[in-house]
């Protein structure tokens, strides 16, 4: 029973404790154009992408799919298919504000999970929604903005100065939900689209996804 | 020169006998299958989806040893091996930055065990022995499976398997999800009856 109260104890105080990082906000002229470029690491325009994608659940050995998605970022819209490396189609939906599912197999029909794949897809190919509301160096010298999210948590997209990035998404009790990264530096080019990325769900239920692209095709006229 | 053309004279009719007519009948499929006791070939496969501007292409060989040994890799784009072996489904899977490969489970390989023991006894020639499927026999050397369970349906609305004109080859598979959803297999290079060390089935590199 003691050890229950601990547990608890230690969830809560971790709860308690979670914070949005500090941000110290400059006055020089160049902040505007460093805040815009955070704007820079998403694709713009419409995309064909095909990924690699290594899933790390948070219980057994992680497994691999190939994910297909085609996105419009000035709509906010997109159309996702994840499938066996043998072609069998486990996922399909279609983003346009809201979720509609094509197809689903176990265990990706369970309740919940739709949602959750939609909002990692967003999380990594979509600019946020609403405007930056902080912007500034963070404690280790990196360009942090700050953008809220309808459900009142925070996503922070931060430029560290060798040119490596991260996207932190916080809930409305500002704790670390998700990051995402490109694994290396040398995975980062211009344009926007990283060759790979990682992202990590963090807290209970803690997983891991490891992208990498195998094909971008973009579908503008 | 004689010679040589009353050769080739004998020799065009005996090869279309070959060709022809070993597929126009369960027997004769089972019967020519029966002879088959290994095949190894390159895949090419296609996967066509509605929202896909050009297919999604990937290409490996694939090994099989009689009765029910079974390895089908992938080279490209993504370097992964299913084996089947003693009836055991196994997935490995190459990642970047990790040498070698890693054994990996979850969501399609119970899907992939049922598959491969199906492609298994295909390979044997006994496309109408699973009850799970209504089978054709069509013109043109053409095998049609039909799932009778409506869920499976869902999954899979039907099988077209093409066989090759040469006796025991498959030429194509397609696998339907729907009418504009499929996986297209094609085979190239096939070598019948070769020798196959059994360790091909039994260890991953």
């Amino acid at each position: 029973m003691k050890i229950v109260f601990v547990i608890l104890f230690m969830v809560l105080l971790h709860v308690a404790c979670s914070h949005l990082p500090e941000i110290r906000t400059l006055e020089e002229s160049s902040a505007a154009g460093r805040t815009a470029g955070c704007g820079d690491i998403f694709l713009h325009g419409q995309w064909q992408l095909v990924h690699a994608i290594e899933i790390f659940p948070p219980v057994g050995s992680k497994q691999t799919v190939l994910g297909i998605i085609q996105l419009s970022s000035e709509q906010r819209t997109f159309h996702c298919v994840l499938m066996t490396i043998e072609g069998l189609v486990l996922f399909e939906a279609d983003f346009d504000g809201a979720v509609t599912i094509q197809r689903a197999l176990p265990p990706l029909d369970k309740p919940g999970m739709a949602e959750g794949i939609v909002q990692d897809i967003s999380l990594l190919f979509f600019a946020p929604e609403q405007p930056c509301v902080a912007a500034g160096l963070s404690k280790e010298a990196a360009w942090i903005c700050r953008y809220p999210s309808t459900d009142r948590g925070y996503q922070d997209i931060i430029l560290q100065p060798d040119g490596r990035w991260e996207i932190h998404r916080y809930n409305q009790s500002h704790r670390l939900m998700r990051t995402i990264a490109p694994m290396a530096k040398e995975d980062i080019h211009a344009g926007g689209l990283p060759s790979r990325v990682v992202l990590k769900a963090h807290g209970l239920g803690s997983y891991e996804l490891r992208m990498s692209l195998i094909e971008a095709v973009s579908l503008e006229r | 020169m004689r010679i040589k053309t009353a050769k080739i004279r004998w020799l065009v009719p005996a090869l279309a006998l070959l060709c022809i007519g070993w597929a126009d009948s369960w027997e004769q499929v089972k019967t020519t299958a029966d002879s088959v006791t290994s095949v190894q070939a390159e895949f090419v496969q296609e996967k066509h989806l509605p929202i896909l501007a050009r297919p999604l292409v990937s290409k490996g060989v694939f090994y099989y040893q009689a009765p029910r040994s079974l390895r089908w890799e992938y080279r490209w784009p993504v370097q992964s091996i299913l084996s089947m072996h003693d009836g055991r489904v196994r997935r490995f899977v190459s990642t970047d930055g990790a040498p070698g490969f890693r054994e990996e489970s979850g969501a399609g390989l119970e899907a992939m065990q049922v598959v491969m023991g199906e492609i298994t006894q295909w390979l044997a020639g006994r496309f109408d022995d699973n009850p799970m499927f209504q089978t054709h026999l069509e013109a043109g050397r053409r095998i049609v499976l039909v799932p009778k369970d409506d869920a499976f349906q869902k999954v899979i609305r039907r099988i077209v398997l093409n066989l090759s004109q040469q006796p025991g080859v498959m030429q194509s598979v397609v696998i339907y999800e729907s009418e504009d959803a499929f996986t297209q297999l094609t085979f190239s290079k096939t070598v019948i009856n070769a020798k196959i060390e059994d360790t091909l089935f039994q260890k991953i590199p």
